[in-house]
C-alpha cells in the first residue's frame, strides 16, 4: 500500500519538476523586453485605480461553507458505501436518515435565501 | 536504524513543522494561509505512512479542498488585507511561544523513548505516576478490509454518533445562516460605529484610553 | 479458430506485455532492489506525463476541428495537412511568447500557481486503468483518490487570482472557485452509488464488476444508474470549466478570469491543466459508467479505453459547439437547488432498491433476482426519479416564468397609466 503512494508521490514530484522545466525552457527561448506599460495590470485598457482589493461579498464564503458541510457528509458516507453490500437491510434506514439530515440542511439554507447569488 | 520510512518520516516532519511555524510567523497573511496548506499536505503524508490511505485522501479532500479555501476567504475578509502589505504584527512573540511550547511538550510529556543516541527525555509523568504500559511504535499491518469494517461500524456500533454527526452538520448550517443573516441597515451602521470606536480606543495611547473606554461604555 | 483466439489474446495483452518486458530489462540491468523500483517508478511517471501532454495536444486539435465542423466551418488546415501540426505550432508559440509579469505581482505565488494546476492534473492520471493489468497504480481507494486530487487544484486557482495583483483576476478566481467547489458535491455524491454497486473503490474492481468476471454484472453501470451518470457527466463538465459552464475563461465575461495576467508558457500550463482534467473526467466517466477498457475481445482493451473516453470527450465538444453559455446565477442554482437534492435522493433510492432486490444470494436483501432483472429495476427506478425531478423542476420554472411575465405585464400597465397621465396633463 505504501509503495502505491510512493508512486503517487514520485508522479507528483516528477510533474512539478517537469512543468518547472518547461517554464525554464520557455524562459530561455523567449524575448525579454520589460516595459512599464506592458507590466501594468490589466483593467480593460484603462489605468488602474487603487490597490487590488475587491469588496469581498459574503456569498463566496457561504458557498464554501455549504461545500465544507457536504464534503464532510460525503466523506462519512464513503466507507458506508464501501461496506454496503454486506450491511443488513435495516441499515438503509439509518443511512437514509443521515442523507435526509443533509438534505434538510440544504433545504433550510435554500429557504433562508443563503443560496442566492446576488 | 535508518530505513526508508524513517527518512520519509523525517522529511515529512520537517516540512510539516516548518510550514506550521511559518503559518504563525510569516508577515504576509496570505502566504501564511498557503503555508497552512503545505502543513495539511504534510499531515496527509503522515496518514500515508500509517497506511491509512483513505484518510490521507480525505485529508486532502476536506482540509485542502474545502477548509483551506474557507480560511483563505476568511483572510480576505479581514479588513486591511491588501495585496502585498504585510500585516502580521505578532510574529516574533508567536514564534517564540510556539517554539517553547513545542520543546516543552517533547521534553516533558513524551512517554516513549526517542532513539537518538545520548538523548533521554525527562519523562516526568512516568516518574510521577509510574511507568506507562509498553507502547509498540511499530506500524501494525492494516487489514485489507479495515475500511469496510469502519463502514459497518458506523451504522452498527456507532449509529448514534453517525446520526449525531449529521445533526451537527445541520446545526453548522443553521449557524452559518444565522451569522449571514440580513440585518437592517440601522443595525449594521451601529455595529460598524462600535467597531470603529473600539479601534480608536485601542490606537490611542493608554492615558486618554480610560476616557475613551468610558465613553464607549456609555454608548452601550 | 483457436489460433485466431491466441493471436487476439496476444494483441490484447500487448500493452501489459511491453511494460512487463521493459520492467524486466531494467531489472536485469540494475539488479533487484528499491533503487530499481524507484527507476521504474520514475519511468512510469514520465510515461504518464507524456501521455498527458500528448493527450492534450491531440485533444486541442480534435476540439478545434470538431467544434469548427459543428459551426459549419473547416477549422485549422494551414499548419500541416489537415492542421495536424497545429498542436506543435501551439507549443512553439507558447514557448516563445514573452512572459509579461504584472507589476507588484506576488512573485512566488504567481509562479507556482500554474505549475500546481498542471501537476495536480497530471497526478490524477496515476490511477486510470488503461488495460487489464496496466495502470500507474491500482490504488484501493482509486475513485476517492481521483475526487480528492480534483479538489486540490482549487487552491491553485486562488493563488493565481491573488498572485496577479489584479482586481478582475481575483474576482474571476472567486467565481471560479465558487463554481468548482459547488459542482464538486454532486460529483462526490454520485460516485457513491457506483461504489455501492461494485463494493470497492478500486477502479479495476469497478470495471471488473461491469464485466462477465465472477461476481460481475456483465452490464455497464450506466444502465443501473442513469441519474448518477447524467449528473456526474454534467458536474464533470462544470468542474473542468468547459462550455456551457465556461464562465472562468469566457472572453466576453471577466476577460479570461483568473488567468488574465498570464502569458506564454504559464498560460500553456493552465491550458494543459484544463485539457488533462477534461480528459480525466471523460476517462473516469467511462470507467465508472461505461466499463472502461472492458469490451468484446476482437478489439484490444486499450483501444476500447481510448474509444470510450474519446466518445465522452466528443460529447463535451458537441455541447461546447451547440449550447450558449450559462449565467452565473443559473449555474449556482442548477447545482445547489437541482443536482444536490437529486443526488441525495438518488442515493436513497439506489440503497432501497439494492436492499430490496439483490443479485448474489450472499448479500443480505429481500428478493434474489438475476442481474438482468436487477438492472431493469434500477433503470426503471432511476428514470422514474429523473422524470419526477424534471417535472418538478419544469413546473417550478413555469411558475417563475409566469410570475415574471405577470410582473412585466403589471409594469407595462403602470407605465401606460403613467404615460397617459403625463400626456393628459
Amino acid at each position: 500500500m505504501r509503495t502505491d503512494f510512493a508512486f503517487v508521490g514520485v508522479l507528483l514530484v516528477a510533474a512539478f519538476l517537469l512543468m518547472g522545466a518547461a517554464l525554464v525552457a520557455a524562459s530561455l527561448l523567449r524575448p525579454k523586453k520589460p516595459n512599464k506599460d506592458k507590466a501594468a495590470t490589466y483593467e480593460c485598457g484603462m489605468e488602474t485605480v487603487g490597490d487590488a482589493w475587491v469588496q469581498f461579498r459574503v456569498q463566496y464564503y457561504l458557498f464554501a461553507l455549504v461545500f465544507v458541510l457536504f464534503d464532510v457528509g460525503g466523506v462519512l458516507l464513503f466507507p458506508i458505501a464501501l461496506a454496503f453490500n454486506q450491511l443488513p437491510a435495516w441499515t438503509v434506514l439509518v443511512i437514509s436518515l443521515f442523507a435526509l439530515t443533509l438534505l434538510s440542511s440544504l433545504l433550510y439554507a435554500w429557504r433562508k435565501g443563503v443560496l442566492e447569488w446576488d | 536504524m535508518l530505513t526508508f520510512s524513517t527518512v520519509i518520516f523525517v522529511i515529512l516532519a520537517v516540512v510539516t513543522l516548518g510550514a506550521a511555524l511559518a503559518v504563525v510567523t510569516m508577515k504576509n497573511v496570505f502566504h501564511a494561509a498557503l503555508m497552512l496548506v503545505l502543513a495539511f499536505f504534510g499531515v496527509a503524508g503522515f496518514y500515508v505512512l500509517l497506511e491509512a490511505n483513505f484518510f490521507a485522501a480525505a485529508q486532502v479532500l476536506v482540509y485542502i479542498g474545502a477548509i483551506s479555501i474557507l480560511i483563505i476567504f476568511a483572510v480576505m475578509l479581514t479588513r486591511g488585507v491588501t495585496m502585498a502589505r504585510p500585516n502580521n504584527e505578532q510574529s516574533g512573540a508567536v514564534a517564540t511561544a510556539s517554539a517553547v511550547l513545542f520543546v516543552l511538550i517533547v521534553v516533558l510529556v513524551g512517554p516513549w523513548k526517542i532513539n537518538f543516541p545520548g538523548f533521554a527525555p525527562l519523562n516526568l509523568p512516568a516518574r510521577a505516576f509510574g511507568a506507562p504500559p509498553e507502547f509498540k511504535m511499530a506500524v501494525q499491518a492494516v487489514s485489507p478490509d479495515a475500511l469496510q469494517r469502519l463502514g459497518r461500524a458506523l451504522v452498527d456500533q456507532y449509529m448514534v454518533a453517525f446520526l449525531l454527526a449529521g445533526v451537527l452538520l445541520l446545526l453548522a448550517m443553521i449557524g452559518a445562516v444565522w451569522v449571514a443573516r440580513e440585518r437592517k441597515l440601522v443595525e449594521i451602521v451601529k455595529e460598524r460605529r462600535e467597531m470603529a470606536a473600539e479601534e480608536a480606543a485601542a490606537a490611542v495611547p493608554p492615558a486618554p484610553a480610560a476616557e475613551a473606554v468610558a465613553t464607549t461604555d456609555a454608548h452601550h | 479458430m483457436d489460433n485466431i483466439l491466441e493471436v487476439l489474446k496476444f494483441i490484447n495483452n500487448l500493452m501489459a506485455f511491453v511494460f512487463d518486458e521493459i520492467g524486466k530489462f531494467i531489472t536485469g540491468l540494475l539488479g533487484k532492489g528499491p533503487g530499481t523500483e524507484l527507476v521504474l517508478m520514475i519511468l512510469a511517471a514520465i510515461g504518464l506525463i507524456t501521455f498527458g501532454a500528448v493527450t492534450m495536444m491531440a485533444l486541442t486539435w480534435f476540439e478545434r476541428k470538431i467544434v469548427a465542423r459543428i459551426q459549419d466551418r473547416i477549422g485549422p488546415n494551414q499548419a500541416g495537412p489537415f492542421g495536424l501540426m497545429l498542436p506543435l505550432a501551439d507549443g512553439v508559440k507558447m514557448l516563445t511568447k514573452e512572459d509579461i509579469t504584472p507589476a507588484n505581482a506576488d512573485r512566488w505565488v504567481y509562479l507556482i500557481a500554474p505549475i500546481m494546476i498542471a501537476a495536480f492534473a497530471m497526478t490524477s492520471l496515476a490511477v486510470i486503468p488503461f488495460a487489464p493489468r496496466v495502470a500507474g497504480v491500482n490504488l484501493d481507494i482509486g475513485a476517492f483518490f481521483y475526487i480528492a486530487i480534483g479538489s486540490g487544484s482549487t487552491i491553485a486557482i486562488l493563488m493565481a487570482g491573488w498572485g496577479s495583483n489584479n482586481k478582475y483576476s481575483l474576482l474571476g478566481a472567486f467565481r471560479t472557485v465558487a463554481q468548482l467547489v459547488g459542482y464538486e458535491v454532486p460529483m462526490l455524491l454520485n460516485v457513491l452509488p457506483v461504489i455501492m454497486l461494485s463494493g470497492s473503490m478500486s477502479l479495476f474492481d469497478i470495471i471488473a464488476k461491469q464485466t462477465d468476471a465472477p461476481g460481475g454484472f456483465g452490464l455497464p453501470f450506466i444502465l443501473f444508474l442513469p441519474v448518477s451518470a447524467l449528473v456526474f457527466l454534467i458536474s464533470g463538465i462544470a468542474e473542468v470549466g468547459r462550455s456551457p459552464f465556461d464562465l472562468m475563461e469566457a472572453e466576453s465575461e471577466i476577460v479570461a478570469g483568473f488567468h488574465v495576467e498570464y502569458s506564454g508558457m504559464k498560460f500553456a500550463l493552465f491550458m494543459m491543466g484544463e485539457y488533462v482534467n477534461a480528459a480525466v473526467v471523460s476517462i473516469m466517466f467511462s470507467t465508472f459508467f461505461l466499463g472502461g477498457f472492458a469490451g468484446p475481445i476482437f478489439i484490444p482493451p486499450y483501444v476500447w479505453f481510448l474509444a470510450k473516453a474519446f466518445s465522452i470527450f466528443f460529447i463535451f465538444m458537441w455541447l461546447r459547439g451547440t449550447l450558449p453559455r450559462v449565467r452565473v446565477d443559473q449555474l449556482v442554482n442548477l447545482n445547489w437547488k437541482f443536482f444536490v437534492p437529486l443526488s441525495i435522493i438518488n442515493i436513497i433510492v439506489v440503497m432501497v432498491m439494492s436492499k430490496l432486490f439483490v443479485t448474489f444470494p450472499a448479500q443480505p436483501g429481500l428478493f434474489v433476482v438475476s442481474p438482468l432483472v436487477y438492472m431493469a429495476i434500477m433503470l426503471v427506478s432511476g428514470l422514474g426519479l429523473l422524470g419526477l425531478a424534471l417535472t418538478l423542476a419544469s413546473r417550478s420554472a413555469r411558475r417563475e416564468r409566469l410570475a415574471i411575465a405577470q410582473e412585466a405585464a403589471e409594469h407595462r400597465v403602470a407605465n401606460q397609466a403613467f404615460a397617459t397621465a403625463q400626456t393628459g396633463k
